[in-house]
């Protein structure tokens, strides 16, 4: 089961996501960051799909880099990334994560923007496991 | 949490160094602005004391009445560092919009003029000037290497093309071109973001607003700067779009790996640094000043289709006359001299507020101080200031950037709800156009402090001298 909370915070937004898995947890991260991005639901299939692949030294720079991934699709290619999968491996230095995007493309759903997200930041960034649970804390700069 | 401070003077506040700090603290604040720093259990004093733990910090770690939360440095914050003690650059603390600013222009035109055509005006500057995501310049073709130009050259670049004039360029900070630009710093991805948003406002707080002049508080100067009562000005807020998002989060994400070779202690790894005088910490200020440059001409342009929005709603540039008053930065970091010290002054979410005589001034205002520009809300007014010999002495030359929020964009929403924010504007006598909803909503006047309060700070400070107060007519929202 996943959960999501968005937080207060007075310039920026944030949000609390928890999952069962570590996968879950940045798929949840990716729809909060929607959330910011648009009002109301978006359509929860793509019209293309691509693979992606990040890697880490730990886990909270993989967040970061992963929601800056999915901000700048958004804004520079214009393609929403609806519907994500999520896959955590070890890697070498760190974490790896591989990702399946389902993509819209921005003019479908431009009448429910929100507003611009500029970027992920490291201001109380948390990534952790507790109890079995898997949960993720994220300030945005918007 | 626990933060204790002394008040030195009716509005200025010291937190003496404790723990990690290697300086003491210093913020500017009314006892209405002290409540509202109470109310966020002091989040964003925190954020000071945390950026005073940074090595070479020049004593005190500073914030503005407009300070509020943050990530890494508070928004309002100031701070100085000394490349030859070990001083430290941070992306923190210039933020993730390098160069976000705002730039005043002034017009020929007084209010009565204006308003026949107010409507008329408003729907011009909405088409002319793009903004909101994805927003982009289909007139403007940049490619890669006439963008490494904007980077190196910034406004100036801008107005060799023929959008703008060469008086432009006295008018702008640092003369619209930061010094040390270094477009091969930047990254590929950070081109890619930047090549299709030069000219475009982007969303949030950021707008365009024509207003008038509604108060003159200081007639000299104010005629120095051109400016008059009952006078029609605009009023431009935006920054480096996604160009200079990039550049922040590429050198947040690499000083994060080399601060531990540095010896250098983060409290937040928001406030990652490296030492100016590095490898890293130089690679970072050339990528910086090549994203200020972008910003610069990103206002520069902007400039030139509110004049051509202008001439479209029946004025001819005879009478228009629109110049450009100031334009000042709010996101940057840059090397000047205090105290005889050549340092690197940090400000992020804070303005330079130089005095008269200071260097760096177009001649014009050598006598009397650099233009202060402090917007408020879309709803009531903004100011012109004016740099004092005050603020050089106590703030490294800064004052505050605008009204600063007191609400979260989710209850500012909340409080509006039902209410039709766009007619009560109009019943003001305020023309909005808007992108988004959502974004008004966020942005409602009550969601930010009422900037006269935060001015009143700055000026009992002795940080700035009220000018003028401007009164919003048309606000262009992305």
């Amino acid at each position: 089961m996943t959960r999501l909370r968005m937080l207060e915070h007075t310039a920026d937004v944030g949000f609390e996501v928890e999952a069962d898995s570590l996968g879950g947890v940045f798929e949840a991260a990716a729809a909060a960051l929607l959330r910011v991005l648009f009002e109301g639901e978006l359509p929860r299939r793509g019209r293309r799909r691509e693979r992606l692949a990040l890697a880490a030294p730990d886990l909270e720079t993989l967040m970061v880099r992963w929601l800056d991934e999915l901000i700048y699709r958004v804004q520079t290619r214009g393609e929403v990334p609806v519907r994500t999968r999520v896959r955590l491996t070890a890697a070498p230095q760190g974490r790896r994560l591989e990702a399946e995007l389902e993509l819209l493309p921005f003019e479908e759903v431009r009448d429910r923007f929100a507003g611009e997200v500029k970027a992920a930041t490291y201001h109380g960034l948390v990534v952790e496991e507790a109890e079995g649970r898997f949960r993720a804390r994220v300030i945005l700069d918007v | 949490m626990n933060v204790s401070f002394v008040q030195e003077d009716r509005y200025t506040f010291r937190i003496p160094r404790k723990g990690k700090m290697r300086a003491d603290a210093v913020f500017f604040a009314s006892k209405r602005i002290l409540a509202h720093l109470e109310s966020e259990n002091y989040a964003s004093l925190v954020q000071l004391m945390n950026v005073a733990t940074l090595p070479g910090i020049v004593e005190p770690a500073l914030a503005m009445p407009d300070i509020h939360w943050g990530y890494g440095f508070p928004i309002g914050g100031v701070a100085a560092f000394d490349p030859e003690a070990g001083g430290v650059v941070s992306p923190g603390g210039v933020g993730f919009d390098i160069n976000c600013g705002v730039r005043l222009l002034a017009s020929g035109l007084e209010r009565r003029d204006l308003e026949p055509r107010k409507a008329w005006l408003a729907d011009r500057l909405y088409e002319r000037v793009p903004a909101g995501v994805g927003s982009k310049r289909r007139d403007v073709k940049l490619n890669r290497r006439s963008l490494a130009r904007v980077l190196e050259e910034g406004a100036g670049w801008v107005v060799r093309q023929g959008w703008g004039e060469a008086d432009d360029l006295d008018h702008i900070e640092s003369g619209g071109r930061l010094a040390g630009a270094d477009p091969g710093r930047v990254s590929e991805r950070a081109y890619e973001r930047g090549l299709p948003q030069l000219g475009t406002l982007g969303s949030g707080n950021h707008f365009l607003e024509v207003q008038y002049v509604e108060q003159v508080y200081d007639p000299e100067v104010a005629a120095a700067f051109g400016l008059r009562e009952d006078q029609v000005t605009v009023l431009i807020h935006t920054g480096s779009r996604g160009l200079g998002h990039q550049v922040c989060q590429d050198h947040v994400q690499k000083f994060l790996q080399v601060a531990p070779k540095y010896g250098i202690e983060l409290v937040d790894r928001q406030l990652a640094a490296a030492p100016i005088e590095s490898p890293e910490g130089r690679a970072y200020l050339g990528a910086m000043a090549a994203a200020a440059n972008y910003a610069f001409a990103n206002r520069q342009l902007i400039t030139h289709y509110v004049r051509e929005a202008f001439e479209a709603a029946g004025f001819a540039p005879r009478d228009h006359a629109l110049r450009v008053v100031y334009d000042l930065a709010h996101n940057n970091a840059k090397f000047e001299t205090h105290g005889g010290r050549r340092v690197l002054v940090h400000r992020k979410g804070a303005t330079r507020a130089f005095g008269p005589g200071a260097s760096d001034l177009p001649p014009a205002y050598a006598a009397v101080g650099q233009p202060v520009l402090v917007p408020g809300d879309m709803g009531r007014y903004s100011y012109v200031l004016v740099g004092t010999a005050g603020a050089m002495e106590k703030s490294f030359g800064s004052s505050c950037h605008g009204a600063g929020r007191v609400l979260s964009r989710a209850r500012s929403k909340k409080q509006v709800k039902g209410r039709d924010l766009v007619r009560e504007l109009a019943e003001a006598g305020i023309e909005l156009r808007a992108v988004s909803r959502r974004t008004v909503a966020e942005e409602a006047p009550e969601a930010y402090k009422d900037v006269a309060e935060v001015v009143q700070v700055v000026e009992g400070a002795g940080l700035g001298r009220r000018v003028a107060r401007l009164r919003p007519v048309i606000v262009v929202k992305g």
